[in-house]
């Protein structure tokens, strides 16, 4: 799959590559800065989680804390995967297009449409928009309830579905722009601080064990 | 530096792939009363016959692990959503209806609830052993060696996980202190590999266990484990200065010495 990938380098972590290849630890060295890193990503995923999540969605965030893999180390480097869909998206934006159909259909917030797709539903009746168009639930209970008095149709008899308003569910829309998000992630310097504080430590406790 | 490159977290796709497909007519029960080691390589659904579906299942929750993605295309494959769709597709596709009395609840195959119970546990397994697999390293377990059980998902209704700690870590050699610990502000730690994993997973234990050494250990739980350094090990005392980590365990003896744990417990609980 396509996953995102961390990176993390800095000068400060390039001079303490140097100082463990001397030691013959390099890559046990990045092994620990690259956990320490998949540490705090877990952490930021699990507070984002705490934050950003809707009832009746899925726990984007969380799944993305339990998606971050061990570190792999190549050359002293360490190379931390990601693999969650929608990650990337949201971190770098972009426009999100439809392709297998006309349209893509957006759960309305706060609707029992979160979660589910369209084809959960089986009484949706499509309308049209400016941008697209919306897929709205109609209710089955139709009876006539009496008159209503205001506006345009004073004095005409309603049904109670027109009284109480159709549920929008879903919006279609032929695509999306989304913004880039740099908070997706903790910040570079974090994750730098984070990795240094990690392998100066090894390195500090290897090279004692080995006086 | 960020980059969008293919990496699949192959221990979790592996995990699934080597599953055997579990298909009777168990109940949830019955499927915790299994020998441990034969149901840490089985995907289950409680009784679910048709292994036509739990290959479904199976093939889809690999998808929801490493999803193949072709440039372009597009992702509502991957989403549990439309996962979900798919295996009620299938259901309605072989005229599948429930008992008249368990329409709508969990025995229903076809539930919201059911799709969704399986679907998360058994990628959330995966997950759990991959993470597990990938942290039986030297240089892992001696800068991290423990792990610390928290909270990641919110849950209306939560278990009491610190009385399951501590009931977990009573039924270990060790007392509170050693190996595992519960700090003042109320963390779950212990190390890792310790006895204690053995056993808050462990349906001898608790009823709505899965029976695994890894998270999630129950049913819809919403805790899993991170990693602790071994600076806050030697802090919290579960490692004086410079003590020897934890040693790398083998996934084989890992689940028999679980299997054999509680084997014991349950013929001394008989007698």
């Amino acid at each position: 799959m396509s996953a995102l990938i961390v990176r993390v380098q800095s000068e400060a972590l390039t001079a303490l590559g140097a100082r463990a290849r001397a030691a013959l630890v390099e890559e046990p060295m990045a092994d620990a800065g690259g956990r320490a890193v998949k540490l705090l990503l877990v952490e930021h995923f699990t507070e984002l989680n705490e934050e950003r999540h809707r009832a009746g969605g899925e726990h984007f965030y969380a799944d993305a804390a339990r998606s971050v893999q061990n570190p792999e180390t190549t050359g002293g480097q360490a190379t931390i995967a990601i693999d969650k869909i929608g990650l990337a998206q949201r971190l770098f934006g972009g426009t999100i297009r439809a392709i297998n159909g006309k349209y893509l259909a957006i759960p309305v917030e706060g609707t029992d449409a979160v979660g589910k797709v369209p084809a959960d539903f089986t009484n949706l009746q499509f309308f049209k928009t400016k941008r697209g168009g919306g897929l709205k639930l109609k209710r089955a209970v139709a009876s006539v309830v009496g008159h209503v008095r205001t506006g345009k149709n004073k004095g005409k008899s309603r049904n109670e579905a027109d009284i109480i308003g159709d549920v929008v569910l879903f919006w279609l829309v032929p695509s999306v722009d989304q913004d880039a998000d740099p908070t997706v992630l903790p910040a570079d310097e974090e994750m730098q601080s984070v990795a240094y504080d990690a392998m100066d430590q090894f390195l500090t406790r290897r090279l004692a064990s080995n006086n | 530096m960020i980059a969008v490159e293919p990496m699949p977290f192959s221990e979790a796709v592996k995990a699934l792939a080597e599953k055997n497909l579990l298909a009777d007519y168990m109940t949830s029960a019955d499927i915790r009363a299994l020998d441990a080691a034969l149901k840490n390589q089985s995907f289950f659904s409680a009784q679910t016959t048709d292994e036509y579906l739990l290959k479904l299942y199976q093939d889809r929750i690999g998808g929801l692990l490493n999803p193949v993605r072709v440039s372009g295309a597009a992702t509502t494959e991957y989403s549990p959503a439309y996962v979900a769709r798919a295996i009620k597709d299938f259901l309605a596709s072989v005229n599948y209806a429930p008992a008249p009395e368990d329409a709508g609840t969990i025995k229903d195959l076809g539930s919201d609830a059911r799709v969704s119970l399986v679907l998360q546990t058994n990628k959330q397994l995966a997950q759990g052993q991959g993470n597990w697999l990938q942290s039986q390293r030297a240089g892992v377990l001696d800068s991290f060696p423990a792990d610390e059980l928290f909270r990641l998902e919110e849950r209306a209704k939560k278990r009491d996980w610190l009385a399951r700690w501590r009931l977990a870590g009573e039924q270990t050699d060790d007392p509170i202190g050693t190996g595992w610990t519960i700090t003042p502000a109320l963390r779950l730690i212990a190390l890792k590999n310790h006895d204690i994993w053995n056993w808050i997973g462990s349906s001898e234990l608790f009823d709505d266990a899965l029976d695994v050494i890894w998270p999630p250990f129950a049913f819809n739980s919403g805790m899993w484990v991170k990693d602790v350094s071994r600076a806050t090990c030697e802090e919290i005392g579960l490692l004086d200065k410079g003590e020897a980590a934890p040693e790398p365990a083998n996934i084989v003896s890992a689940i028999e010495s679980f299997s054999n744990k509680i084997s014991k417990f349950a013929e001394e609980v008989a007698a």
